[in-house]
Protein backbone atom coordinates (compact mmCIF):
# COMPACT_ATOMS: atom_id res chain seq x y z
CA UNK A 1 0.00 0.00 0.00
CA UNK A 2 1.45 3.43 -0.68
CA UNK A 3 1.40 5.08 2.42
CA UNK A 4 2.06 8.64 1.72
CA UNK A 5 -0.92 8.97 -0.75
CA UNK A 6 -2.94 7.38 2.27
CA UNK A 7 -1.61 9.78 4.80
CA UNK A 8 -2.06 12.21 1.99
CA UNK A 9 -5.85 11.31 1.67
CA UNK A 10 -6.16 11.56 5.00
CA UNK A 11 -5.31 15.07 5.53
CA UNK A 12 -7.71 15.92 1.99
CA UNK A 13 -10.59 14.75 3.92
CA UNK A 14 -13.25 17.15 4.88
CA UNK A 15 -13.11 16.82 8.58
CA UNK A 16 -9.00 17.12 8.76
CA UNK A 17 -9.13 20.17 6.51
CA UNK A 18 -11.92 21.32 8.51
CA UNK A 19 -10.08 20.85 11.67
CA UNK A 20 -7.13 22.93 10.01
CA UNK A 21 -9.52 25.79 9.50
CA UNK A 22 -10.73 26.03 12.03
CA UNK A 23 -9.36 29.03 15.25
CA UNK A 24 -10.56 26.17 17.51
CA UNK A 25 -10.91 22.91 17.12
CA UNK A 26 -7.07 21.81 17.58
CA UNK A 27 -6.20 23.67 20.77
CA UNK A 28 -9.94 22.11 22.21
CA UNK A 29 -8.93 18.83 21.16
CA UNK A 30 -5.39 19.03 21.92
CA UNK A 31 -7.13 20.20 25.57
CA UNK A 32 -9.39 16.89 25.81
CA UNK A 33 -6.21 14.28 25.07
CA UNK A 34 -4.35 16.18 27.86
CA UNK A 35 -7.29 15.60 30.36
CA UNK A 36 -7.56 12.11 29.24
CA UNK A 37 -4.33 11.37 29.19
CA UNK A 38 -3.67 12.68 32.30
CA UNK A 39 -7.37 10.64 33.20
CA UNK A 40 -5.22 7.19 32.09
CA UNK A 41 -1.80 8.38 33.93
CA UNK A 42 -3.12 8.68 37.30
CA UNK A 43 -5.75 5.78 37.14
CA UNK A 44 -2.76 3.63 36.20
CA UNK A 45 -0.15 4.91 38.66
CA UNK A 46 -2.78 4.04 41.45
CA UNK A 47 -3.02 0.81 40.06
CA UNK A 48 0.69 -0.17 39.82
CA UNK A 49 1.38 1.74 43.11
CA UNK A 50 -1.02 -1.02 44.69
CA UNK A 51 0.55 -3.76 42.35
CA UNK A 52 4.42 -2.62 43.53
CA UNK A 53 3.04 -2.56 47.28
CA UNK A 54 3.71 1.26 47.63
CA UNK A 55 0.51 2.75 48.19
CA UNK A 56 -3.22 1.27 48.77
CA UNK A 57 -1.74 -2.04 50.30
CA UNK A 58 -4.37 -3.14 52.38
CA UNK A 59 -6.97 -2.95 49.62
CA UNK A 60 -7.92 -6.29 47.49
CA UNK A 61 -6.69 -5.89 43.99
CA UNK A 62 -9.45 -7.21 41.70
CA UNK A 63 -12.11 -4.85 43.14
CA UNK A 64 -9.51 -1.70 42.80
CA UNK A 65 -8.47 -2.14 39.26
CA UNK A 66 -12.09 -3.48 38.05
CA UNK A 67 -13.35 -0.19 38.88
CA UNK A 68 -10.63 1.54 38.09
CA UNK A 69 -9.68 0.12 34.75
CA UNK A 70 -13.25 0.69 32.94
CA UNK A 71 -12.49 4.84 33.74
CA UNK A 72 -8.73 4.01 32.10
CA UNK A 73 -10.18 2.77 29.13
CA UNK A 74 -13.13 5.02 28.59
CA UNK A 75 -10.27 8.06 28.70
CA UNK A 76 -8.11 6.06 26.99
CA UNK A 77 -10.57 5.85 24.16
CA UNK A 78 -11.09 9.58 24.55
CA UNK A 79 -7.57 10.19 23.99
CA UNK A 80 -7.07 7.82 20.80
CA UNK A 81 -9.98 9.51 19.26
CA UNK A 82 -8.62 12.88 19.49
CA UNK A 83 -4.97 11.76 18.97
CA UNK A 84 -6.35 10.67 15.62
CA UNK A 85 -8.32 13.71 14.91
CA UNK A 86 -4.68 15.84 15.40
CA UNK A 87 -3.13 13.39 13.36
CA UNK A 88 -4.92 13.64 9.99
CA UNK A 89 -4.90 17.26 10.11
CA UNK A 90 -1.24 16.81 9.22
CA UNK A 91 -0.95 12.72 8.97
CA UNK A 92 2.98 13.00 6.85
CA UNK A 93 4.48 15.09 8.92
CA UNK A 94 3.38 13.07 12.00
CA UNK A 95 4.04 9.73 10.32
CA UNK A 96 7.57 10.96 9.54
CA UNK A 97 8.16 12.71 13.03
CA UNK A 98 10.44 11.06 14.99
CA UNK A 99 8.89 11.55 18.58
CA UNK A 100 5.64 10.39 17.42
CA UNK A 101 6.76 7.22 15.99
CA UNK A 102 8.61 6.45 19.57
CA UNK A 103 5.39 7.10 21.07
CA UNK A 104 3.84 5.09 19.10
CA UNK A 105 6.28 2.18 19.53
CA UNK A 106 6.10 2.76 23.51
CA UNK A 107 2.04 2.55 23.46
CA UNK A 108 2.28 -0.77 21.70
CA UNK A 109 5.04 -1.51 24.09
CA UNK A 110 2.86 -0.54 27.31
CA UNK A 111 -0.14 -2.56 25.44
CA UNK A 112 2.60 -5.82 25.09
CA UNK A 113 3.50 -5.54 29.11
CA UNK A 114 -0.40 -5.43 29.68
CA UNK A 115 -0.95 -8.70 27.69
CA UNK A 116 1.98 -9.70 30.08
CA UNK A 117 0.62 -9.20 33.52
CA UNK A 118 -2.43 -11.10 32.34
CA UNK A 119 -0.67 -14.17 31.11
CA UNK A 120 1.32 -14.08 34.57
CA UNK A 121 0.42 -12.48 37.47
CA UNK A 122 -3.02 -11.78 36.40
CA UNK A 123 -4.21 -15.19 36.07
CA UNK A 124 -3.74 -16.05 40.11
CA UNK A 125 -4.83 -12.60 41.24
CA UNK A 126 -7.47 -14.58 43.86
CA UNK A 127 -3.82 -16.36 44.95
CA UNK A 128 -2.30 -12.54 45.91
CA UNK A 129 -5.07 -9.99 45.95
CA UNK A 130 -4.71 -9.58 49.49
CA UNK A 131 -1.39 -9.31 49.98
CA UNK A 132 0.53 -5.88 50.16
CA UNK A 133 2.19 -6.14 46.96
CA UNK A 134 1.67 -8.47 43.85
CA UNK A 135 4.17 -11.44 43.31
CA UNK A 136 7.84 -10.75 41.28
CA UNK A 137 6.12 -10.67 37.49
CA UNK A 138 3.43 -8.78 38.56
CA UNK A 139 5.64 -6.10 40.40
CA UNK A 140 8.10 -5.97 37.35
CA UNK A 141 5.03 -5.36 34.56
CA UNK A 142 3.65 -2.58 36.73
CA UNK A 143 7.17 -0.78 36.89
CA UNK A 144 7.48 -1.34 33.48
CA UNK A 145 4.13 0.07 32.81
CA UNK A 146 4.78 3.32 35.28
CA UNK A 147 8.31 4.19 33.22
CA UNK A 148 6.47 3.32 29.51
CA UNK A 149 3.52 6.10 30.34
CA UNK A 150 6.00 8.73 32.06
CA UNK A 151 8.20 7.76 28.43
CA UNK A 152 4.50 8.19 26.58
CA UNK A 153 4.21 11.63 28.38
CA UNK A 154 7.70 13.25 27.29
CA UNK A 155 7.33 11.54 23.93
CA UNK A 156 3.99 13.08 23.24
CA UNK A 157 5.06 16.65 24.30
CA UNK A 158 8.21 16.48 22.21
CA UNK A 159 5.80 15.84 19.19
CA UNK A 160 4.18 19.58 19.30
CA UNK A 161 7.81 20.79 19.62
CA UNK A 162 8.87 18.80 16.61
CA UNK A 163 6.40 19.45 14.32
CA UNK A 164 5.95 23.13 14.45
CA UNK A 165 7.64 24.64 10.96
CA UNK A 166 8.11 21.23 10.09
CA UNK A 167 5.02 21.60 7.90
CA UNK A 168 7.12 23.59 5.86
CA UNK A 169 10.45 21.64 5.68
CA UNK A 170 7.66 18.69 4.70
CA UNK A 171 6.01 20.86 1.94
CA UNK A 172 9.23 21.71 0.24
CA UNK A 173 12.01 18.83 0.28
CA UNK A 174 15.13 19.68 -0.59
CA UNK A 175 14.45 18.64 -4.09
CA UNK A 176 11.71 21.38 -4.82
CA UNK A 177 12.61 23.08 -7.32
CA UNK A 178 11.72 26.91 -6.68
CA UNK A 179 12.91 28.17 -10.63
CA UNK A 180 9.83 25.90 -12.01
CA UNK A 181 7.64 27.74 -9.27
CA UNK A 182 8.83 30.93 -10.21
CA UNK A 183 7.83 30.61 -13.91
CA UNK A 184 5.46 28.41 -13.32
CA UNK A 185 3.33 30.74 -10.56
CA UNK A 186 0.13 32.86 -12.57
CA UNK A 187 1.78 35.82 -10.80
CA UNK A 188 5.16 35.67 -11.71
CA UNK A 189 6.74 37.38 -14.01
CA UNK A 190 6.37 35.87 -17.49
CA UNK A 191 9.42 33.43 -18.25
CA UNK A 192 10.97 32.87 -21.58
CA UNK A 193 8.63 30.47 -23.30
CA UNK A 194 10.09 27.07 -22.56
CA UNK A 195 10.85 24.85 -25.20
CA UNK A 196 7.59 22.59 -26.08
CA UNK A 197 7.93 19.21 -23.99
CA UNK A 198 8.92 15.95 -26.17
CA UNK A 199 6.46 13.16 -25.44
CA UNK A 200 7.31 10.60 -23.31
CA UNK A 201 9.35 9.88 -20.32
CA UNK A 202 10.29 14.06 -20.29
CA UNK A 203 6.89 14.44 -20.58
CA UNK A 204 6.26 14.11 -16.61
CA UNK A 205 8.90 17.41 -16.24
CA UNK A 206 5.97 19.38 -18.32
CA UNK A 207 3.29 18.82 -15.60
CA UNK A 208 2.06 21.67 -14.18
CA UNK A 209 3.99 22.95 -11.02
CA UNK A 210 3.17 22.05 -7.56
CA UNK A 211 -0.18 23.94 -6.68
CA UNK A 212 1.43 27.32 -5.51
CA UNK A 213 -0.30 27.01 -2.58
CA UNK A 214 2.06 24.68 -1.52
CA UNK A 215 4.80 27.48 -1.49
CA UNK A 216 4.33 30.87 0.80
CA UNK A 217 7.22 33.44 2.02
CA UNK A 218 7.72 30.26 4.88
CA UNK A 219 8.64 27.43 3.55
CA UNK A 220 10.96 29.80 1.25
CA UNK A 221 12.20 31.16 4.01
CA UNK A 222 12.77 27.60 6.24
CA UNK A 223 14.50 25.54 2.83
CA UNK A 224 16.65 28.15 1.45
CA UNK A 225 17.37 31.40 3.54
CA UNK A 226 17.07 30.33 6.79
CA UNK A 227 19.59 27.36 6.57
CA UNK A 228 21.26 29.54 4.24
CA UNK A 229 21.90 32.78 6.67
CA UNK A 230 22.41 30.14 9.65
CA UNK A 231 25.37 28.44 7.42
CA UNK A 232 26.64 32.07 6.82
CA UNK A 233 26.41 33.33 10.38
CA UNK A 234 28.46 30.36 11.79
CA UNK A 235 30.84 31.41 9.74
CA UNK A 236 32.48 33.96 10.64
CA UNK A 237 32.51 35.24 14.34
CA UNK A 238 35.08 37.09 16.86
CA UNK A 239 34.99 34.21 19.35
CA UNK A 240 35.89 35.48 23.38
CA UNK A 241 36.23 32.88 25.62
CA UNK A 242 38.70 31.50 28.04
CA UNK A 243 41.04 31.41 25.48
CA UNK A 244 41.11 34.92 24.64
CA UNK A 245 39.74 36.32 21.62
CA UNK A 246 39.51 34.43 18.27
CA UNK A 247 38.66 35.19 14.56
CA UNK A 248 36.49 32.51 12.79
CA UNK A 249 36.89 32.35 9.42
CA UNK A 250 36.90 30.56 6.18
CA UNK A 251 40.14 29.82 5.27
CA UNK A 252 40.32 26.82 2.56
CA UNK A 253 39.08 27.60 -0.80
CA UNK A 254 36.38 24.60 0.08
CA UNK A 255 35.38 27.12 2.84
CA UNK A 256 35.39 30.17 0.53
CA UNK A 257 33.30 27.92 -1.70
CA UNK A 258 30.79 26.91 0.51
CA UNK A 259 30.68 30.70 1.68
CA UNK A 260 30.11 31.83 -1.84
CA UNK A 261 26.94 29.71 -2.30
CA UNK A 262 25.34 30.73 1.00
CA UNK A 263 25.34 34.53 -0.68
CA UNK A 264 24.55 33.43 -3.67
CA UNK A 265 21.37 31.48 -2.18
CA UNK A 266 20.39 34.50 -0.64
CA UNK A 267 20.74 36.44 -3.50
CA UNK A 268 18.62 35.03 -5.49
CA UNK A 269 16.09 34.22 -2.75
CA UNK A 270 14.98 37.64 -3.58
CA UNK A 271 13.43 37.03 -6.59
CA UNK A 272 11.09 34.03 -5.20
CA UNK A 273 10.47 36.01 -2.33
CA UNK A 274 8.92 39.40 -3.75
CA UNK A 275 6.32 37.39 -6.35
CA UNK A 276 3.46 39.24 -6.15
CA UNK A 277 0.43 37.37 -4.22
CA UNK A 278 3.32 35.07 -2.68
CA UNK A 279 1.12 34.34 0.53
CA UNK A 280 3.05 34.43 4.34
CA UNK A 281 2.56 30.86 5.00
CA UNK A 282 0.27 27.77 4.49
CA UNK A 283 -3.34 27.36 5.07
CA UNK A 284 -3.58 26.35 9.05
CA UNK A 285 0.08 27.68 9.58
CA UNK A 286 -0.36 28.68 13.23
CA UNK A 287 2.94 31.17 15.58
CA UNK A 288 4.26 28.86 18.04
CA UNK A 289 4.68 31.95 19.72
CA UNK A 290 2.07 33.93 19.28
CA UNK A 291 2.78 36.13 22.47
CA UNK A 292 5.11 37.91 20.71
CA UNK A 293 4.80 36.98 17.17
CA UNK A 294 2.27 37.71 14.18
CA UNK A 295 -0.40 35.35 13.07
CA UNK A 296 0.41 34.36 9.71
CA UNK A 297 -2.98 36.31 9.09
CA UNK A 298 -1.52 39.52 10.81
CA UNK A 299 1.65 39.01 8.24
CA UNK A 300 -0.23 38.36 5.62
CA UNK A 301 -2.26 41.55 6.49
CA UNK A 302 1.10 44.21 6.85
CA UNK A 303 1.83 42.12 3.56
CA UNK A 304 -0.84 43.42 1.07
CA UNK A 305 -1.09 46.53 2.53
CA UNK A 306 2.83 47.39 1.82
CA UNK A 307 4.23 45.44 -0.55
CA UNK A 308 6.70 47.93 -2.24
CA UNK A 309 8.23 48.02 1.41
CA UNK A 310 8.86 44.16 1.60
CA UNK A 311 10.40 44.33 -1.55
CA UNK A 312 12.66 47.20 -0.51
CA UNK A 313 13.60 45.26 1.84
CA UNK A 314 13.90 41.62 0.12
CA UNK A 315 16.27 44.09 -1.84
CA UNK A 316 18.53 45.15 1.06
CA UNK A 317 19.24 41.39 1.78
CA UNK A 318 20.25 40.80 -1.77
CA UNK A 319 22.50 43.95 -1.89
CA UNK A 320 23.67 42.79 1.90
CA UNK A 321 24.76 39.05 0.09
CA UNK A 322 25.77 40.74 -2.77
CA UNK A 323 28.72 42.64 -1.09
CA UNK A 324 29.21 39.58 0.43
CA UNK A 325 29.97 37.67 -2.40
CA UNK A 326 32.92 40.92 -3.89
CA UNK A 327 34.52 40.26 -0.67
CA UNK A 328 34.56 36.42 -1.30
CA UNK A 329 36.06 36.97 -4.14
CA UNK A 330 38.77 39.40 -2.87
CA UNK A 331 39.56 36.93 -0.10
CA UNK A 332 38.44 40.12 2.20
CA UNK A 333 37.49 38.55 5.71
CA UNK A 334 36.79 41.91 7.15
CA UNK A 335 34.70 42.71 4.21
CA UNK A 336 32.90 39.33 4.68
CA UNK A 337 32.39 40.40 7.94
CA UNK A 338 30.69 43.47 7.43
CA UNK A 339 28.28 41.49 4.86
CA UNK A 340 27.36 39.25 7.49
CA UNK A 341 26.30 41.77 9.81
CA UNK A 342 24.22 43.87 7.28
CA UNK A 343 22.66 40.66 6.11
CA UNK A 344 21.77 39.89 9.96
CA UNK A 345 20.53 43.21 10.16
CA UNK A 346 18.46 43.01 7.17
CA UNK A 347 16.57 40.23 7.91
CA UNK A 348 16.10 41.10 11.92
CA UNK A 349 14.73 44.92 10.76
CA UNK A 350 12.36 42.64 8.35
CA UNK A 351 11.35 40.24 10.66
CA UNK A 352 10.60 42.74 13.33
CA UNK A 353 8.26 44.75 11.20
CA UNK A 354 6.28 41.96 10.12
CA UNK A 355 6.60 38.78 12.07
CA UNK A 356 7.10 39.81 15.69
CA UNK A 357 7.11 43.39 16.31
CA UNK A 358 5.75 42.64 19.62
CA UNK A 359 8.93 41.08 21.01
CA UNK A 360 10.62 44.06 22.96
CA UNK A 361 13.70 41.93 23.70
CA UNK A 362 14.54 42.14 20.07
CA UNK A 363 13.73 45.45 19.43
CA UNK A 364 16.05 46.64 22.05
CA UNK A 365 18.70 44.23 20.55
CA UNK A 366 18.48 45.56 17.03
CA UNK A 367 18.22 49.19 18.61
CA UNK A 368 21.32 48.99 19.86
CA UNK A 369 22.88 47.04 17.33
CA UNK A 370 21.75 49.99 14.55
CA UNK A 371 19.78 47.32 12.98
CA UNK A 372 16.27 48.54 12.91
CA UNK A 373 16.62 50.35 9.59
CA UNK A 374 13.22 52.27 9.17
CA UNK B 1 3.19 43.49 34.20
CA UNK B 2 4.43 43.29 30.81
CA UNK B 3 7.56 45.19 32.13
CA UNK B 4 7.61 42.56 34.65
CA UNK B 5 7.79 39.86 32.18
CA UNK B 6 10.31 41.51 30.16
CA UNK B 7 12.48 42.04 33.12
CA UNK B 8 12.15 38.17 34.35
CA UNK B 9 13.01 37.28 30.68
CA UNK B 10 16.83 39.14 31.03
CA UNK B 11 17.50 37.85 34.85
CA UNK B 12 20.25 34.89 34.65
CA UNK B 13 18.07 31.88 35.77
CA UNK B 14 15.33 32.93 32.45
CA UNK B 15 18.13 33.55 30.22
CA UNK B 16 19.82 30.18 31.39
CA UNK B 17 16.37 28.21 30.21
CA UNK B 18 16.14 30.25 27.20
CA UNK B 19 19.35 29.06 26.36
CA UNK B 20 18.50 25.57 26.74
CA UNK B 21 14.82 26.01 25.88
CA UNK B 22 15.16 23.58 23.46
CA UNK B 23 15.19 20.71 25.71
CA UNK B 24 14.50 22.64 28.69
CA UNK B 25 11.17 23.37 28.03
CA UNK B 26 9.19 19.85 26.55
CA UNK B 27 11.29 18.22 29.61
CA UNK B 28 9.73 20.27 32.11
CA UNK B 29 5.96 20.97 30.64
CA UNK B 30 6.01 16.81 30.49
CA UNK B 31 7.22 17.16 34.15
CA UNK B 32 4.52 19.51 34.19
CA UNK B 33 1.82 17.26 32.80
CA UNK B 34 3.00 13.67 34.83
CA UNK B 35 2.00 16.11 37.65
CA UNK B 36 -1.44 16.74 36.67
CA UNK B 37 -1.90 13.08 35.67
CA UNK B 38 -1.19 12.23 39.25
CA UNK B 39 -3.08 15.40 41.08
CA UNK B 40 -6.02 14.15 38.87
CA UNK B 41 -5.72 10.76 39.61
CA UNK B 42 -5.78 11.49 43.35
CA UNK B 43 -9.22 14.27 42.80
CA UNK B 44 -10.59 11.29 40.31
CA UNK B 45 -10.17 8.48 43.75
CA UNK B 46 -11.48 10.92 46.39
CA UNK B 47 -14.41 12.76 44.33
CA UNK B 48 -15.38 9.07 43.23
CA UNK B 49 -15.35 7.84 46.25
CA UNK B 50 -17.59 11.17 47.58
CA UNK B 51 -19.79 10.32 45.45
CA UNK B 52 -19.95 6.60 46.27
CA UNK B 53 -19.38 5.77 42.55
CA UNK B 54 -15.67 3.45 43.17
CA UNK B 55 -14.25 2.87 46.36
CA UNK B 56 -16.75 2.69 48.85
CA UNK B 57 -14.90 -1.03 50.38
CA UNK B 58 -13.19 2.08 51.85
CA UNK B 59 -14.27 4.94 54.39
CA UNK B 60 -13.77 8.45 53.74
CA UNK B 61 -11.11 9.51 55.78
CA UNK B 62 -9.46 6.30 54.57
CA UNK B 63 -9.59 7.29 50.69
CA UNK B 64 -8.34 11.15 51.95
CA UNK B 65 -5.36 9.68 54.03
CA UNK B 66 -4.05 7.55 50.77
CA UNK B 67 -5.01 10.14 48.01
CA UNK B 68 -4.78 13.50 49.69
CA UNK B 69 -1.06 13.87 49.93
CA UNK B 70 -0.56 12.60 46.63
CA UNK B 71 -2.46 15.60 45.57
CA UNK B 72 -0.63 18.11 47.73
CA UNK B 73 2.32 16.62 46.29
CA UNK B 74 1.21 16.68 42.85
CA UNK B 75 0.20 20.34 43.43
CA UNK B 76 3.85 21.11 44.67
CA UNK B 77 5.48 19.29 41.61
CA UNK B 78 3.03 21.83 39.22
CA UNK B 79 3.83 24.23 41.29
CA UNK B 80 7.27 24.08 40.75
CA UNK B 81 7.62 23.24 37.20
CA UNK B 82 5.02 25.61 36.50
CA UNK B 83 7.06 28.17 38.08
CA UNK B 84 9.83 27.40 35.91
CA UNK B 85 7.76 27.54 32.55
CA UNK B 86 7.28 30.53 33.78
CA UNK B 87 10.76 31.90 34.52
CA UNK B 88 11.46 30.48 31.11
CA UNK B 89 9.30 32.39 28.87
CA UNK B 90 7.73 35.21 31.42
CA UNK B 91 6.12 36.87 28.41
CA UNK B 92 4.34 34.11 27.20
CA UNK B 93 2.80 33.06 30.72
CA UNK B 94 2.74 36.86 32.64
CA UNK B 95 0.74 38.69 29.72
CA UNK B 96 -1.26 35.81 28.51
CA UNK B 97 -5.22 35.80 29.77
CA UNK B 98 -5.43 32.24 29.66
CA UNK B 99 -2.39 32.15 32.37
CA UNK B 100 -4.31 34.40 34.94
CA UNK B 101 -7.79 32.53 34.98
CA UNK B 102 -5.99 29.61 35.03
CA UNK B 103 -4.65 30.85 38.01
CA UNK B 104 -7.90 31.83 39.28
CA UNK B 105 -9.25 28.00 38.77
CA UNK B 106 -5.66 26.93 40.26
CA UNK B 107 -6.60 28.21 43.61
CA UNK B 108 -10.37 27.38 43.47
CA UNK B 109 -8.90 23.87 43.29
CA UNK B 110 -6.57 24.61 46.37
CA UNK B 111 -9.59 25.72 48.25
CA UNK B 112 -11.59 23.10 47.47
CA UNK B 113 -9.32 20.77 48.47
CA UNK B 114 -7.74 22.28 51.87
CA UNK B 115 -11.45 22.43 52.98
CA UNK B 116 -12.44 19.08 51.79
CA UNK B 117 -9.83 17.80 53.88
CA UNK B 118 -10.17 20.32 57.33
CA UNK B 119 -13.47 19.18 57.47
CA UNK B 120 -13.68 15.33 56.43
CA UNK B 121 -10.28 15.24 59.63
CA UNK B 122 -13.12 17.31 61.83
CA UNK B 123 -16.32 15.91 60.99
CA UNK B 124 -15.18 11.83 60.02
CA UNK B 125 -18.64 10.27 61.65
CA UNK B 126 -20.65 12.97 59.73
CA UNK B 127 -18.58 12.33 56.55
CA UNK B 128 -19.09 8.70 56.30
CA UNK B 129 -22.88 8.98 56.78
CA UNK B 130 -24.78 11.84 55.89
CA UNK B 131 -22.34 14.21 53.92
CA UNK B 132 -21.79 11.81 51.05
CA UNK B 133 -25.39 12.07 50.73
CA UNK B 134 -26.18 16.00 50.69
CA UNK B 135 -26.49 17.22 47.12
CA UNK B 136 -24.25 20.31 47.83
CA UNK B 137 -21.12 18.13 48.70
CA UNK B 138 -21.93 15.80 45.96
CA UNK B 139 -21.95 19.01 43.18
CA UNK B 140 -19.05 20.10 44.95
CA UNK B 141 -17.40 16.84 44.11
CA UNK B 142 -18.13 17.31 40.59
CA UNK B 143 -17.18 21.14 40.71
CA UNK B 144 -14.07 19.46 41.09
CA UNK B 145 -13.68 17.96 37.72
CA UNK B 146 -15.04 20.79 36.26
CA UNK B 147 -12.48 22.70 37.82
CA UNK B 148 -9.78 20.77 36.90
CA UNK B 149 -10.74 20.46 33.10
CA UNK B 150 -10.67 24.35 32.74
CA UNK B 151 -7.36 24.26 34.46
CA UNK B 152 -6.07 21.48 31.77
CA UNK B 153 -8.06 23.67 29.04
CA UNK B 154 -6.49 26.70 29.72
CA UNK B 155 -3.15 25.62 30.60
CA UNK B 156 -3.26 24.57 26.96
CA UNK B 157 -4.50 27.40 26.10
CA UNK B 158 -1.80 30.08 27.02
CA UNK B 159 -0.01 28.51 24.00
CA UNK B 160 -2.70 29.69 21.82
CA UNK B 161 -4.03 33.24 23.47
CA UNK B 162 -4.25 34.33 20.26
CA UNK B 163 -7.75 32.94 20.12
CA UNK B 164 -9.26 34.86 22.89
CA UNK B 165 -6.19 37.08 24.40
CA UNK B 166 -7.42 40.15 23.00
CA UNK B 167 -10.20 39.91 25.53
CA UNK B 168 -7.78 40.51 28.42
CA UNK B 169 -8.56 43.77 30.21
CA UNK B 170 -4.26 44.54 29.62
CA UNK B 171 -4.71 44.16 26.25
CA UNK B 172 -7.57 46.81 26.24
CA UNK B 173 -5.59 49.37 28.78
Amino acid sequence: MDIPAWLKSLEETGLASGIRDSLYVFPILESIHVMALSVVFGTITVVDLRLLGFASSGRPFARMSSELLRITWGAFAVAALTGTLMFMTNARVYYNNTPFRVKMVLLALAGLNMALFHLTAGRSIARWEKAPAAPGIGRLTASLSLALWIAIVFAGRVIGFTTTGAQAKEAAPAATNFDDFLTGGADAPAPAPAPAPSPGPAAASAAPPDDPADFSIRTIMAAKVDPSGDFLFESIADIADEHGVSHKAPRTPQEWDAVRHHLQVLVDAEKLLIVPGLKAAEPGDRSSNPAVENEPEQVQKLLDSQHPDFVARAGRLREAAALGLKAVDARDTKALFGAITAIDKACESCHLHYWYPNDKRARQAAQEEGGIVE
Amino acid sequence: MNDFAVWLSTTRPSLFLQIHEAWMIPIIQSVHIIGIGLAVGAALMMTLRVLGWAGTDQTVLATQARFGPWLTGALCLLLASGGLLIVAEPVRELVTLSFWVKMVFVATLTALAVSFQRSVRKQEQRWEQTLVRRPGVRLAAILVFVVLGCIILLGRLIAYDHIWGHLSPATKA
